[in-house]
């Protein structure tokens, strides 16, 4: 008897006080479920978080919460923010299901890592959370009245993946930025959110470019998708549109509609003197949308036509590396490669300095695959 | 005293392996990274050659001494006085090991699952369990280890997962940092690899002969040394250099980073798996420390020793307190764990080797 003593024992507790000290009730917990962070006055963070409204209305009915409620404190801190909610909700504030966090722009550019740090440190942080900046501030976005049947978190974190899944920026969560962060070889993009002045539509509004954790520049939404084709990360079916003529009479008759369906990039960095060099080789096999020019029964037209497609393409590749070489901004991740190919080299240069000059030259090769049902 | 041979050279391999994975499994990237960077992977490889080594050193020792465990061989060398004590040293480092383990268990668990549950219902638990299972005999202890070796597979699973996000530029160029940080790394993983000197302790429970054990212990330390190499190499691959330097639990803070349709947490899964881990590691502790005491006091029953050990174990471990003081603890406590699993059984070769002494053939 006295050696089952500690199995009974065990057994016992176990079953007694378990969750005992860890336990969180729903009912005791306000869920936050977006969170925007923006830069007050000396430097204060500004908190803004808007969690779902419970029903007022008949206890029976279990329709989910469409309206939000939106409360604002300022801190020192994140966390000094989110002390001064508990003195606002009556429950307690739980951000562990955030669906979105939003940055405001001045925040963004003052850098971000330490706006993060305390949800890095969180055993219960909200690491899948997508990031987006705002332009403005964060609690304008917060703010947004829309029309949608749907609390204005879910609103935004739909928003940023369906942007994502068609190809115009990339959908970020606080995890996968935190290591391109933290590497001194590559650089974040982070979608970029756009309020309307009546305040009552958001729009993606193409990229914002970091230089480490700082903000110092953006693309519009052409060039990101641009990026995202330089980058080797396009979403399959990114609908692109080009203007490949301006000498028809009709205004759309200019331009070409395509889906990429396939890409096949290979970032080349090489070395020519000491000096680093970088080509990207892509090719890209298309499917025609739209063209309403042009009839596409012979295969010389349609060569014709991605021959100017090809030079499009690369017009607008010359003035995204443009811009990102201008904000410092290494997202191609040329530095991961310099360090660990040209080992030698990294350890001489300082790459935040020489980026910026590297030539990178791009050759785009576009096959058209098909083009729907019409010649 | 010894004669029955318990366990099978099947039940020996995962007795073994249950020995060398424990607690530092989830910390060890980390750890390592800070002294040999990019190039830890090989730090992990070299430190498995030294353990080879030192189990070919063991075979030799098991060879001269078939029927005798390491206390036993102890007190052959040094006699009964001198040689019950060095057996009582072991038995306090033991339970010191026990002690620190738990109180690192108990740390890693608070931050990572139940911030608020007090350490001592943590502890108290699982030493528990350990106390049941320990005070039986090596057999049962074996079944219990063989089935525990489940929750590896997990382990290997999450793991191969996170390689979808790897980026193989991180651990590029090889052999950038030089060779002294990859030396400097071998020590912080020989003290993960501790736990193989239990080898010496139930050789001869086991149904083998000495070359059959030396075969086990090899293909062991093969297994093992390739599942830290693989473990070391993956939060390589998916935390970029700055981070790994800022993340104290690689492992777990590698699953968190994943969310799946159903299991929104995967970490608490996974720290669930690791638990079973650290049980078995504080019973083969609490045993090889039972074990010594029952010897020094010639008793039969070890049970008794069990519940000591196991509650001097608990109360070092309460009186460890927070991150730093671990740490520092560590500091002090890893040269004797090169001391007694290593340098220790080297000496007592040497000993026998230059005094020519055997045990005699049929003594037991």
């Amino acid at each position: 008897m006295i050696g089952r003593l500690p199995f009974i024992w065990a057994t016992f507790l176990a079953v007694i006080l378990a969750g005992c000290w860890d336990e969180r009730l729903l009912k005791e917990h306000s869920l936050v479920l977006s969170i925007g962070y923006d830069l007050g006055t000396d430097e204060t963070i500004i908190k803004t978080v808007t969690f779902p409204q419970e029903s007022s209305g008949d206890p029976q009915q279990n329709s989910p919460a469409t309206q939000s409620n939106v409360i604002t404190t300022t801190g020192d801190t994140v966390k000094d923010a989110e002390n001064q909610l508990d003195r606002l909700i009556p429950e307690k504030f739980d951000r562990s299901k955030a669906k979105v966090i939003l940055l405001g722009e001045s925040l963004a550019a003052n850098g971000i890592f330490s706006t993060l740090d305390s949800i890095y440190r969180d055993l219960r942080g909200p690491l899948n959370a997508s990031v987006a900046i705002v332009k403005g501030t964060a609690k304008d976005a917060s703010n947004l009245k829309v029309n949608y049947s749907r609390p204005i978190s879910d609103f935004y974190s739909e928003l940023l993946i369906s942007a994502g899944e068609s190809g115009l920026t990339k959908n970020e969560n606080v995890q996968s930025i935190c290591p391109i962060i933290l590497s001194d070889v590559k650089d974040i993009v982070v979608p970029y959110i756009r309020v309307t002045e009546n305040s009552n539509m958001a729009i993606v509004d193409g990229v914002a470019l970091f230089s480490g954790d700082k903000m110092t520049g953006k693309l519009n939404i052409k060039e990101s998708s641009m990026l995202l084709i330089l980058a080797d990360q396009t979403a399959k079916g990114t609908k692109m549109n080009l203007k490949v003529s301006s000498d028809k009479e009709k205004h759309d008759k200019n331009f070409v509609d395509f889906v990429i369906r396939k890409t096949k990039r290979k970032l080349n960095v090489y070395t020519d003197n000491d000096e680093i060099k970088a080509n990207i080789d892509l090719t890209l096999q298309v499917e025609i949308d739209e063209f309403s020019s042009d009839q596409l029964y012979s295969e010389k037209k349609a060569k014709a036509l991605s021959k100017e497609i090809e030079k499009k393409l690369n017009e607008l590749a010359v003035k995204t590396i443009a811009s990102i070489q201008e904000a410092n901004n290494d997202s191609l991740g040329l530095g991961e490669k310099v360090k660990a190919y040209h080992h030698s080299i990294w350890e001489k240069i300082d790459w935040g300095e020489s980026y910026p000059k590297v030539p990178i030259e791009t050759t785009f090769n576009v096959e058209i695959l098909k083009h729907g049902i019409l010649n | 005293m010894i004669g029955n041979k318990e366990i099978t050279q099947f039940q020996l391999l995962f007795v073994l392996i249950h020995c060398q994975i424990g607690v530092g499994i989830i910390t060890l990237p980390n750890e390592i990274f800070l002294k040999a960077k990019g190039d830890s992977w090989m730090s992990v490889l070299l430190a498995g050659i030294i353990i080879q080594i030192t189990i070919f050193i063991f075979g030799a020792l098991m060879k001269r001494f078939p029927s005798s465990n390491l206390y036993g061989i102890i007190q052959f060398l040094f006699g009964k006085g001198f040689g019950k004590m060095i057996v009582i040293l072991y038995s306090i480092y033991f339970m010191i090991l026990g002690g620190f383990f738990l109180a690192k268990f108990a740390v890693i668990l608070r931050a990572w699952m139940m911030p608020t549950t007090p350490k001592w219902l943590l502890v108290g638990l699982i030493v528990m369990i350990a106390v049941y299972i320990v005070k039986e005999n090596l057999q049962i202890m074996a079944r219990f280890l063989f089935i525990s070796s489940i929750t590896l597979i997990g382990f290997i699973g999450f793991s191969i997962y996170s390689l979808k996000e790897a980026n193989f530029t991180y651990i590029l160029p090889i052999g950038n940092t030089g060779v002294v940080p990859i030396m400097k790394g071998i020590p912080t993983t020989l003290f993960s690899y501790q736990g193989f000197e239990f080898l010496l302790l139930i050789y001869p429970f086991v149904q083998s002969d000495q070359k059959g054990l030396v075969k086990v212990a090899t293909i062991t330390n093969i297994i093992v040394t390739l599942f830290y190499t693989f473990i070391v190499m993956i939060s390589l691959l998916f935390f970029s250099p700055n981070e790994l330097k800022i993340v104290p639990e690689p492992m777990l803070y590698l699953v968190k980073a994943f969310t799946f349709k159903i299991i929104e947490r995967p970490d608490l899964l996974f720290t669930s798996m690791w638990i079973v881990l650290v049980a078995t590691t504080i019973i083969i502790v609490l045993y090889a420390s039972s074990l010594g005491l029952s010897f020094v006091m010639n008793s039969n029953k070890r049970s008794i020793y069990v519940f000591i050990v196991a509650g001097i174990s608990f109360f070092l471990a309460m009186s460890v307190y927070g991150v730093y003081e671990i740490d520092s603890v560590s500091r002090i406590f890893n040269p004797f764990i090169i001391l007694f699993a290593i340098g220790f059984p080297i000496l007592l070769l040497l000993i026998a080797i230059i005094f020519n002494k055997k045990e005699v053939e049929n003594s037991g």
